[in-house]
């Protein structure tokens, strides 16, 4: 197996102790950070549709996220340097009065290893704080927009209103997403797309994108 | 002159012309152990006087008045847990004085509230309220004309009457002729099931229990879609309010009727439940509670009249006990007060598993909580062949040398299986490696179990009942949010986890769950195995305590004021420590 290979198998296996290790081993051995980026994004796609295909949940997604946010973390500082394409920009954050993050950044993770920037908010989110960052920021394509409980929703719906006030609206789409959410609600509320899982929502955004 | 003796808490009587306690007690049949003979010197016939936390000789008191007398060892209530066997010294916030209603002269201008207050200040010669004036209640005092006259003498227009006044709380809450037990309710409302205990809190002993499904379970099955139908609904809070009230009071009816007690003798009632059904029960908007940063709108032991809340005597109170935090209610409070949390000595983590698995770890001198939404899998919901702990269930299964064993709940046929037995399940199929550390079926091991249902493996346990992968995978979820809850909570005190010497597990779940699997799985640090202890229900028991010592009542509010609430979904730490607890034990490949 080369070094490539350890390293795309390191993280579908979500083995996050031994991951960046892995990628510094293919960095001496002469590998691009292009390259390596590459090779976990190939395995994270192998995630994602394994996940579709119900041959792994949500545990193992989790696991194999967290080895490649390791995996990327040596690599950002060359990544930076040699201007490397990318998919998209995408700005993510879960919504005022919801302190739930752990499938937001499920979604981010997925999005980030289908090749976008990710620019993740965080919780807790103000709907003026969606419109700012989107504004300052012609870049982004896609805005991602997360509620885990029932009695947040109406607050995802404050938040996609005043995006869709917003004089740059054109140029981005609205994802929505989390527990609650359903196709229904966000026709209703005015989003473009919602999709049911994180490897969903990477597909989606690379449609899109 | 004679005097009526009564003695708690077998109810005996003695009618005396005075002398001792000691020979009042001998004279009902009540036995005082008096190794001294009653000469004064040996100081253990210790007994106490109208409720009076003080404690007297019996051989040495005389009986001067009709009193109401607690006698010492037996007048304790024992708590029927197995693991947390514990005295607390009976001492109701709720308790009864006879009183002498004295023939009124004219030229006495007392008022019929002063002329009541002065009667039971007369019988408890002081101690009750301590001789301090009782804070008027008007909703007595307005109807003491009549209440007096139903005690005899024509309310002492005539001549003398006897009655007996109900104290709650230190203030005079009834004035009625003498009548027979005096009794509590204890109410833990559960998401899921309410239950109540009716108590004679002379005796300390439970007379009768009964349960019911909440019924607002129709607005929604959890929390936040409960929560959510008030927020949405015009007149939501006071729909889920009058669903609980109305299950309360048929719990009232019927453990009133099992232990043929009129209602109006019941003069008090206890609360505990999560911190939304204690906001639901009392009508208080949940808004505070399901927005970020999640925080109760009122946290503080309460004491309300009971009068048009629920069905026992009006002049009856109802007590709150206080909750920690949003995710943290009173019913955690009820376990940490069974639990004996006031008086640690050593460091005790105690777990209630339901919807949401609350936990608390303390030592003697702190205590930190959590919440961790470990869902509902344990309680048979989201699980395909899922169950109640009902007849027909499997409750126990083991493997041995590939021979896979099972029990069911009543003996019959299996057709389903219940949490423990999902617990069993898993953790013989980690051991056996048919599930890898992953969580992934090896479809290798056992194979003649396996199927495809809808698509994905599926392990058969029995002709109907088998196991889904994505099952697993609601296990593992579960499993992996309690034990991050455990480690962070540990981190927070700065302790290891072995350090933990005991592990309370509370609630049905944890009664039948095999510590065992628990630790098998990983729920529970292996280390810790040997220490675990199941508890029963005891956040119900700490609302009985409640209502059987006004020590305990005190001490709820003083563990939920000191507990320190961790909120693990603002910890940046928790998703990593999450991630690692999502693996069952075992070596990788």
């Amino acid at each position: 197996m080369s070094k490539l290979q350890e390293v795309a198998a390191a993280v579908e296996k979500g083995k996050s102790k031994i991951v960046a290790g892995l990628v510094e081993e293919a960095l001496a051995e002469g590998s691009s950070a292009v390259e390596i980026l590459n090779s976990m994004i190939d395995a994270m796609s192998v995630v994602g549709e394994k996940f579709q295909r119900n041959e792994i949940f949500v545990p193992e997604m989790l696991v194999a996220a967290r080895a490649m946010k390791k995996g990327v973390e040596p690599l950002k500082p060359l990544l930076a340097d040699a201007g490397a394409p990318k998919a998209g920009k995408v700005i993510i954050g879960t919504v005022a009065g919801d302190l739930h993050d752990i499938g937001k950044n499920l979604v981010a993770m997925m999005i980030e290893s289908a090749g976008f920037e990710v620019i993740d908010l965080g919780v807790d989110v103000p709907a003026e704080k969606f419109v700012e960052a989107v504004e300052n920021d012609p870049e982004v394509n896609i805005v991602a927009v997360s509620a885990l409980l029932t009695t947040t929703m109406p607050s995802m719906k404050t938040v996609v209103e005043a995006l869709n006030a917003s004089p740059a609206r054109s140029r981005f789409k609205i994802m929505v997403g989390g527990a609650p959410i359903t196709q229904e609600f966000c026709d209703e509320i005015g989003a473009d797309y919602y999709t049911t899982d994180a490897a969903s929502a990477a597909q989606k955004a690379k449609e899109i994108a | 002159m004679s005097f009526t003796v009564r003695f708690l808490p077998s109810g005996l009587l003695a009618e005396v012309d005075g002398g001792t306690i000691l020979e009042a007690a001998i004279a009902a049949g009540v036995q005082i152990d008096a190794p001294c003979g009653g000469n004064g010197t040996c100081g253990k016939c210790l007994v106490s006087v109208d409720g009076s936390p003080e404690r007297v000789r019996a051989c040495a008191t005389e009986v001067t008045r009709s009193m109401t007398v607690t006698v010492g060892e037996s007048g304790r209530h024992r708590i029927l847990t197995d693991a947390v066997q514990r005295e607390v010294a009976l001492d109701p916030p709720l308790k009864r004085v006879r009183v002498k209603i004295q023939k009124s002269s004219p030229g006495d201008s007392r008022s019929e509230w002063r002329k009541l207050t002065d009667a039971v200040t007369a019988a408890t010669g002081g101690a009750v309220g301590s001789g301090a004036v009782f804070k008027p209640n008007p909703a007595l005092a307005g109807v003491l004309y009549d209440r007096f006259a139903e005690c005899g003498g024509n309310g002492g227009r005539n001549g003398d009457g006897e009655g007996e006044a109900v104290l709650i709380d230190g203030e005079i809450a009834d004035l009625r002729a003498p009548f027979g037990r005096l009794c509590a309710a204890a109410f833990d409302i559960g998401t899921t099931t309410i239950v109540c205990y009716l108590l004679d809190v002379e005796s300390g002993q439970t007379l009768a229990v009964a349960s019911v499904l909440n019924p607002q379970s129709r607005f929604g099955a959890d929390v936040i879609q409960r929560s959510n139908y008030v927020l949405e609904a015009s007149d939501g809070a006071q729909a889920l309010q009058s669903a609980v009230r109305s299950a309360l009071n048929l719990l009232l009816n019927e453990v009133t009727r099992q232990a043929g007690v009129p209602l109006c003798d019941v003069y008090a009632a206890s609360v505990v439940g999560n911190t939304c059904m204690h906001h639901l029960f009392l009508g208080l908007s949940p808004a505070s509670l399901v927005h970020s940063p999640y925080n109760p709108a009122l946290s503080d032991p309460l004491v309300l009249s009971s009068d048009g809340v629920l069905d026992i005597n009006r002049m009856g109170r109802i007590f709150m006990l206080p909750n920690i935090a949003g995710f943290v209610g009173a019913d955690t409070v009820g376990v940490m007060i069974a639990a004996g949390f006031d008086q640690l000595d050593r460091l005790t983590l105690a777990i209630d598993i339901g919807t949401n698995g609350e936990m608390v770890l303390a030592d003697e001198k702190r205590a930190v909580a959590c919440s961790t939404a470990a869902g509902p899998a344990f309680e048979g919901a989201k699980i395909t062949c899922g169950m109640r702990g009902a007849e027909g269930a499997i409750d126990h299964i083991s493997i041995d040398g590939g021979a896979l064993r099972y029990s069911v709940i009543g003996g019959g046929e299996a057709e389903g299986i219940c949490g423990s037995g999902l617990l069993d399940a898993v953790a013989a199929l980690v051991s056996a490696e048919v599930i890898l550390p992953s969580g992934a079926f090896d479809t290798d091991v056992m194979p003649e179990r396996f199927f495809t249902y809808e698509g994905q493996p599926a392990f058969r346990l029995s002709e109907k009942v088998f196991l889904t992968q994505r099952d697993v995978r609601e296990v593992q979820l579960a499993k992996g949010a309690l034990a991050a809850g455990i480690e962070m909570l540990a981190a927070r005190l700065g302790v290891k986890l072995e350090e933990i010497e005991r592990v309370l597990i509370a609630g049905a779940f944890g009664n039948y769950m095999s510590p065992e699997s628990a630790c098998g799985i990983g729920l529970i640090p292996a280390v810790l195995r040997e220490r675990i202890m199941p508890v029963g229900n005891a956040a119900g028991e700490g609302a009985k305590l409640a209502l059987l010592s006004v020590e305990e009542w005190r001490i709820a509010e003083r563990l939920a004021r000191s507990a320190d609430f961790v909120e693990l979904a603002a910890d940046p730490g928790f998703q990593d420590c999450y991630v690692d607890n999502l693996a069952f034990p075992g070596e990788e490949e």
